[in-house]
């Protein structure tokens, strides 16, 4: 158990760029620890996409509990979000107390549009994957959905409860059996 | 400017509730997570400004962990201090241990069953949407120049093909930024 959440904890400390950047070391420690097999990592992945909330945590909860029940998915999870929670309430002590300076200022200035690429570079690939059928050519149900949510949220408004909810209906809609 | 001497603890019940909300209903992962972070903290609760929003995000993503987690917990931490911190961190995270917990007894027959993925397929579509949203309406506030523009430009192009950590990315952005400004280029 302790080792469940050392192996959690190392990995909310030593990856950045989150969830995604995290899922090689996940494999790595798991399998290496003889706690999953490599097809049980490939069914976290899958599993901590398909599910809300963060993809580290769904993945921490979804190993701990399948190695050692609820108590191992609460470990594991505490192990994940400590460090990270614990770095970040210091880096915003920091962060905050600084944030009117040149120096801060100055690096901002040059990480804001550095930022809206990153989230433009996660659009493409949510967009890729839903837009395009795998021998190319829209997914139309998917491409009315795209259009629909951005429509809304752009000059709606609409919360994003609202979206989400309407997307897995749409998505019903067009795809259920 | 710090957190708020004396906790207010209507306001830490609140922030606890919203983000409990944001983890239940968010797919997509950490930065479909801020972004909705964003919207309903900058957007409609107006409780921290929307400059300071992409500011937070630009360093959580910099730092070793969940971006979900370190953009709740400094967003947390601006409005309600250490307190606020710590609900934020407990709020994004409750949702996806029970979920989880439950997702994880029965999970071959979940990622199998047609509904759940035709469900999927929508929220596909609706994250990369609402992302995309997110991109018009923070490009508007962040593309104010031409350095700005080019900033986001080669950023994109390098972190689509070239697979480059976006780690890499933001520290080039942070001193380049700092380089032209004290330079007195942008």
């Amino acid at each position: 158990m302790l080792r469940l959440f050392f192996i959690f904890f190392r990995i909310g400390l030593f990856s950045i760029g989150g969830g995604y950047a995290m899922i090689p070391l996940i494999q790595q420690d798991l399998v290496g620890a003889g706690y999953m097999t490599l097809t049980e990592v490939t069914d976290l992945v899958a599993i901590s996409q398909m599910t809300p909330g963060p993809i580290a945590v769904n993945a921490a909860t979804f190993a701990g509990m399948h190695t050692m029940g609820v108590a191992g998915a609460v470990v594991a999870t505490l192990g994940v979000v400590l460090p990270c929670a614990l770095i970040s309430v210091v880096v915003a002590r920091f962060f905050f107390s600084r944030m009117d300076s040149a120096l801060v200022q100055g690096a901002l200035y040059g990480m804001r549009p550095v930022v809206v690429s990153l989230i433009a570079g996660a659009m493409l690939t949510f967009a890729v994957s839903s837009l395009l059928m795998p021998g190319g050519g829209l997914e139309a149900g998917a491409a009315v959905i795209f259009a629909g949510v951005f429509t809304l949220a752009l000059v709606k408004e609409t919360s994003p409860a609202v979206l989400f909810l309407l997307s897995a209906l749409a998505g019903l809609a067009f795809y259920a059996p | 400017m710090d957190g708020p001497k004396k906790p207010d603890w209507r306001l830490i019940g609140e922030l606890f509730l919203s983000t409990l909300k944001i983890g239940l209903i968010t797919f997509g992962g950490g930065l479909a997570m801020v972004a909705v972070i964003e919207r309903e903290f900058s957007g409609k609760k107006k409780w921290i400004d929307p400059d300071e929003m992409i500011d937070i995000i630009a360093v959580s993503q910099s730092l070793p962990g969940v971006i979900a987690i370190n953009g709740s917990v400094m967003t947390g931490y601006r409005i309600a201090g250490v307190a606020g911190a710590a609900v934020a961190a407990l709020g994004v995270t409750i949702p996806s241990l029970v979920v989880l917990m439950f997702v994880t007894l029965f999970y071959r027959q979940f990622r199998d069953n047609p509904w759940v993925n035709a469900a999927f397929k929508g929220l596909s579509a609706g994250v990369a949407a609402l992302l995309a949203s997110v991109v018009v309406r923070m490009g508007k506030r962040v593309l104010k120049d031409v350095w700005t523009v080019l900033f986001f430009g080669a950023a994109l192009v390098i972190s689509l093909y070239s697979g480059l950590h976006a780690i890499w990315l933001i520290l080039a952005g942070g001193v380049l930024g700092y380089a032209f400004k004290r330079g007195g280029v942008a």
